[in-house]
C-alpha cells in the first residue's frame, strides 16, 4: 500500500459510493413522501431517529425495509453487530433494546425508534473493557471471533437477568448465540466468572 | 427483502381497516401484512416467502403490546374468529 493502508471495509464502500451517486439524482421524487410513518399514511422511506449507546442518530429518507443491523452496520458504520445468517438463528447480531436481548436482523430500524439500543462498542467506558470483553479476553472465550460480538452482548444481558448461576442455566439462556468453533466452554467459563464476582 | 411502506397502527380499528382494504395472500398478492414481534414475518420476507407491499405494525397497539400466561386459561383457548 502506498501512503496509509486501507481495509478491506474503506476498499468496498469507495468502489460502492461512485454508483450511489448517479442513483441518487433520480432519488429526488421521494424526498417529499417521508415524515415518521407513526400513525399516518404508509410511507416507503422515513426519517428515523436511532439512540445508540446514548447519542441520537438521524437517518433521513431511510427505506421502511431496512433491519436494525442493517442501519446500524452500513449507516452509522457499527460494524461490531454481525451478520451471521440474517434469519434470527445465529445470534451474531445480538443487541439490546431498552435491556432486552435482541436479534438486530429480525427488527425494523423504524420499529426501534425511542429506545435504547445497545451495540458492542457501546459497553467499554472511558476506554476501559467492560468485565465481560476482559473476562472473554482471560478465558480465551473465542477462535474466529465472528459470534463474539453477541455472545458478550447476550452474556450480559445473562447476567443481569440472573440467569447465570450454574453452567448448564448459562448454557441453556445463551442457546440463541451459536459458535461454530466451538468455544462454549470457555465462553461459559467467562460469563460464570464475572457473573460470580458481581454475585 | 422487497421493499414496503410502513406505518404504525394507533388504534385496533385503525388496522383491522387497513389490513382488509388491501388485502394479501402473501405469496402472490401484494397487499398489507400485520407485523408484530417480527420473528417470523421477518424471516419470512427476508426470504422472499411474504411479499407484502404494505406493512402494518400493531407493536405499539395499547393492549396488545404483550403476552401473558394465566394459568387458568391453560387448556381452555378457544378460537373466537
Amino acid at each position: 500500500m502506498d501512503e496509509r493502508s486501507w481495509t478491506r471495509r474503506e476498499i468496498i464502500a469507495t468502489s460502492i459510493a461512485g454508483g450511489t451517486a448517479v442513483v441518487a439524482g433520480l432519488g429526488g421524487h421521494a424526498r417529499r413522501r417521508r415524515r415518521s410513518g407513526r400513525g399516518g399514511e404508509p410511507r416507503r422511506q422515513i426519517d428515523v431517529v436511532l439512540t445508540v449507546n446514548g447519542a441520537d442518530h438521524h437517518l433521513p429518507g431511510l427505506d421502511a425495509h431496512t433491519t436494525l443491523l442493517d442501519a446500524l452496520r452500513d449507516h452509522l458504520q457499527l460494524t461490531g453487530s454481525k451478520k451471521g445468517c440474517g434469519l434470527g438463528a445465529c445470534g451474531a447480531c445480538t443487541v439490546l433494546v431498552d435491556g432486552r436481548r435482541v436479534n438486530a436482523c429480525l427488527t425494523l430500524a423504524v420499529m426501534s425508534q425511542g429506545k435504547a439500543i445497545t451495540t458492542i462498542e457501546g459497553l467499554a467506558q472511558d476506554g476501559e473493557l467492560h468485565p465481560l470483553q476482559a473476562a472473554f479476553v482471560a478465558h480465551d472465550g473465542f477462535q474466529c471471533g465472528y459470534c463474539t460480538s453477541g455472545q458478550i452482548i447476550s452474556g450480559v444481558a445473562c447476567i443481569a437477568e440472573g440467569h447465570a448461576h450454574s453452567d448448564e442455566e448459562i448454557r441453556e439462556w445463551m442457546s440463541g448465540n451459536i459458535c461454530r468453533c466451538g468455544a462454549y466452554t470457555n465462553i461459559v467459563a467467562a460469563i460464570r466468572d464475572v457473573a460470580g464476582r458481581e454475585g | 427483502m422487497v421493499p414496503f411502506a410502513y406505518a404504525r397502527a394507533t388504534s385496533l380499528a385503525a388496522a383491522t381497516a387497513s389490513a382488509a382494504r388491501h388485502r394479501s395472500d402473501g405469496a402472490h398478492e401484494p397487499g398489507a401484512d400485520f407485523l408484530a414481534g417480527g420473528t417470523d414475518m421477518m424471516q419470512l420476507m427476508g426470504e422472499h416467502l411474504r411479499n407484502p407491499d404494505r406493512i402494518v405494525d400493531i407493536s405499539a397497539l395499547p393492549g396488545l403490546d404483550r403476552i401473558e400466561q394465566h394459568p387458568a386459561a391453560c387448556g381452555s383457548a378457544r378460537s373466537s374468529g
